[in-house]
């Protein structure tokens, strides 16, 4: 359930596309959706709210607007921030109460690295105390199985470095960050604290506690990511992705990387010319360094000056620069 | 018989004896006769496959209709050591498919949801192996009499008929002579087929009725029955009411307490229940969710807070309490409003004949339904079944549901022995109850204190003081590792 006044902190005195924010949340990647985002500085909340739906997001919108916080404008889609809503937002403090150190981009799905981190230390605290019969703390098929990988892959390890690696990292994190993630381990010799009993410690909704506990993930994922050799069983156990494209996309950005002219690309992947350049789009917002004088680029750009993808590509190069 | 089969049962499992009914399932199948079991639930259903298997060359196959079910049921093969299991569902990838099915040869047992059965790449794969034993569990899920009925389930007697398994094993936890007629004859199960009916008594179970006149009866109620102390399990209606109802205890109870419902992420859940079994929580206020899986032998006392939604649900969960063989006290609240707003939900999710046709017309249009219709709908256009068919079973299921719960409200207005009224009602040859102290009461013989004085309740080590504060990173590290 949507916490109300928290949603207040996506939007600003400026209007802004309200299913723009929803289809991000929920992780809808299209081209327009990552725009509206990387213009609101909101795209790293990108896929934070998966399971979301319109129906309850549009409830709360219109709730928002009956406490007098905002103004929705049903014809062009958009909401605004009114001087009380504003006011509300800095008093609470609500952007503080998003996850801002946890990036979709450079992590992937928080959903996926906190089973991880859950269950890895769950499997290995178990070894560790010799309980061999006992559930899993996750169903999830796919990271069960990425679990038996890891622990294979570690078999031979002394799993006392575990520990080590574990306490090393999360003292590196802010006290509250670190004990935060502490307690929300689980194992046959520590049962942990439920979400709801957490919540309740920390006087807060379960919605923001979930927030707490994905930013206090992103603030690990970050100390990890930033020396790998020195955590070598964590930064295993929580791999990020490759690159944040998908792999065609990927594909396609690096065959214009690699010099190739448009006409070759759209000949060796017969995938749809819109498809190819909506691809580059993606990279433009998503890459740093993208490289705008790229022959290619530059080719597309001029080959319909007043097209969607020329428009698009001059906004996201003027917005670099001016960065 | 060269070995006795419990001399088979210490050594494989460890246990000393075989629970009523076992014994005879049992020789029945390596006498090659199918069969039905209708065992409670905790009684050991799926030992009856798990001993079968090395008597039996060939795939063990189980039909189960929860994913959670399954990879519960899996995990226990593969921690006794019972023989290579895979499970096949809608989690996994169609690459991840078909490389279980090319391997299929290597497993000796097969999870599988009835949905996924019918597939036909499946139903070959399954068919270039030899198959030993078809096991359809939760096996009442295929009458509309049973409150959980299941479309998807109708399909098995055609997928039986396919696969043609030389034996087959229905089990389930409840059903009533009707549901068990509609197991033996939808599964198309020759009449020679074996059967164990357990009667549903059970005898340490204390069944109380605790009739409602007033809103705020419910929660004053609570009050001496929470102060006993003892493991705990509240029903709820709903989410929300799950939600609120904690909240409000909370304010009146320093015991560690928590809800449950299908809307928690699965690692809550998990810890939930770990927290549970392991006394560190007292009280559950929980949706019928919790309960699949979930065998905490000490639970003392079920409350229903609010109507079960039927009258085998009722009998399932306060089936939950006293696994031990220790009395427990199972409460249910009676309340006439309850009972009507009970009606206007059912008759709210009611389908007319024109609805039905209508989604079979044009799947897309979503009427004015709600997603649970929805649901209901899109389950049975999977089964393609034919639309006039479908309408039949829809209206038929939506009378008898009336009938069930006007018996149940009969039972829970009724001044008779309540645990007779339970056997006569799901029992195929229903016991005489000798009618005693430790059998049953209702509100207006003696009063609620008055019982909670006198029935000797067992104190478990229940931990009541209020919860522990956040541990410190450093004692979190050494309780796991050290
Ligand atoms: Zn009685």
């Amino acid at each position: 359930m949507l916490d109300n006044q928290l949603l207040l902190a996506v939007f600003a005195t400026t209007p802004r596309r309200y299913k723009a924010i929803f289809y991000g949340l929920a992780g809808k990647q299209t081209v327009s959706n990552l725009l509206a985002l990387r213009d609101y500085g909101l795209l790293n909340y990108f896929h934070l709210y998966p399971k979301l739906s319109q129906q309850e997001f549009q409830a709360q919108l219109v709730s928002l607007q009956q406490a007098g916080w905002l103004q929705l404008d049903q014809t062009d889609a958009t909401a605004v921030l009114t001087s009380a809503g504003e006011l509300i937002c800095q008093q609470n403090n609500l952007a503080r109460q998003w996850p801002q150190a946890y990036d979709y981009w450079q992590f992937g799905d928080w959903q996926l690295q906190w089973q991880r981190l859950l269950l890895g230390v769950q499997v290995v605290s178990n070894r560790w105390h010799q309980v061999q019969q006992y559930q899993p703390l996750t169903e999830s098929y796919q990271v069960q199985r990425e679990l038996r990988i890891w622990w294979r892959y570690w078999a031979q390890h002394d799993w006392q470095s575990f520990k080590g690696e574990l306490q090393t990292s999360l003292t590196e994190l802010p006290e509250t960050a670190g004990t935060l993630l502490a307690n929300s381990f689980s194992s046959s010799s520590f049962p942990g604290l439920t979400s709801q009993h957490l919540a309740q410690l920390r006087s807060q909704s379960l919605l923001r506690l979930q927030l707490a506990q994905i930013n206090s993930l992103g603030l690990l994922l970050q100390v990890l990511k930033q020396n790998p050799s020195q955590w070598p069983l964590l930064n295993s156990l929580l791999p990020a992705p490759k690159s944040p494209l998908s792999r065609s996309a990927w594909q396609t950005y690096q065959q214009v990387l690699a010099g190739q002219s448009w006409s070759e690309i759209e000949r060796q992947r017969r995938i749809k010319a819109s498809t190819l350049k909506e691809h580059l789009l993606i990279a433009a917002i998503l890459m740093p360094n993208f490289p705008f004088e790229n022959a290619t680029i530059q080719w597309l750009k001029h080959e319909d000056e007043h097209g969607f993808f020329a428009n698009h590509l001059t906004s996201l190069e003027k917005g670099t620069l001016k960065k | 018989m060269t070995v006795p089969l419990t001399d088979e049962l210490q050594q494989r499992f460890g246990y000393q004896q075989f629970r009523p009914g076992q014994a005879e399932i049992i020789a029945a199948l390596l006498a090659g006769q199918d069969a039905i079991a209708v065992l409670p639930t905790g009684s050991g259903k799926s030992l009856l496959y798990q001993f079968m298997a090395p008597h039996l060359s060939g795939l063990i196959l189980v039909v189960s209709p929860l994913i959670s079910l399954m990879s519960d049921q899996a995990l226990r093969i593969r921690n006794a050591h019972l023989g290579p299991v895979a499970v096949l569902n809608s989690q996994l990838t169609p690459r991840e498919k078909q490389q279980i099915l090319r391997q299929l040869a290597q497993y000796k047992f097969l999870f599988v949801a009835p949905e996924t059965l019918q597939q036909p790449f499946i139903q070959q794969a399954i068919k270039r192996v030899p198959l030993a034993l078809f096991v359809v569990d939760e096996a009442h899920c295929i009458s509309s009499w049973g409150p959980d009925f299941r479309p998807s389930y109708l399909l098995l007697g055609q997928v039986r008929r396919q696969l043609q398994p030389p034996l087959t094993l229905a089990l389930t936890a409840t059903a009533t002579p009707r549901v068990f007629q509609d197991i033996q004859r939808e599964l198309a199960l020759p009449a020679t087929t074996a059967h164990y009916r357990a009667s549903v008594n059970r005898s340490n179970l204390f069944l109380r009725l605790e009739r409602i006149t007033q809103p705020a009866d419910k929660n004053a109620r609570l009050e001496p029955l929470l102060a006993l102390g003892v493991p705990t399990l509240i029903y709820v209606a709903t989410r929300h009411q799950a939600e609120t109802l904690t909240q409000y205890l909370q304010l009146k109870t320093a015991r560690p307490i928590a809800y449950y419902h299908g809307g928690l992420s699965g690692i809550e859940r998990y810890r939930i229940q770990q927290l549970f079994l392991q006394d560190q929580l007292g009280i559950i206020v929980a949706t019928n969710a919790f309960g699949m899986g979930i065998d905490k032998s000490n639970l003392r006392l079920v409350i229903h807070y609010d109507l079960p939604a039927n009258f085998e649900n009722y009998l399932q969960e306060i089936g939950r309490a006293g696994r031990d063989g220790q009395l427990a006290l199972t409460v249910i609240f009676v309340d006439e409003l309850d009972f009507a707003k009970q009606g206007q939900r059912i008759k709210n999710s009611q389908l007319t004949s024109t609805e039905i046709q209508n989604f079979f017309a044009h799947p897309d249009d979503r009427q004015q339904l709600n997603d649970g219709q929805l649901g209901v709908l899109a389950a049975y256009a999977q089964t393609q079944l034919p639309v006039a068919q479908v309408n039949d079973i829809l209206q038929q299921t939506s009378r008898l549901r009336a009938q069930q719960r006007q018996a149940f409200w009969q039972f829970l207005n009724s001044k008779t022995c309540l645990r007779q009224q339970l056997c006569d009602y799901f029992d195929e040859q229903p016991p005489v109850i000798q009618h005693d102290q430790q059998c049953c009461s209702q509100s207006d013989q003696e009063s609620l204190t008055t019982l909670l004085q006198r029935l000797p309740l067992v104190e478990a080590t229940v931990k009541n003081s209020s919860e522990p504060p956040l541990t410190d990173l450093k004692t979190v590290l050494a309780k796991l590792f050290d």
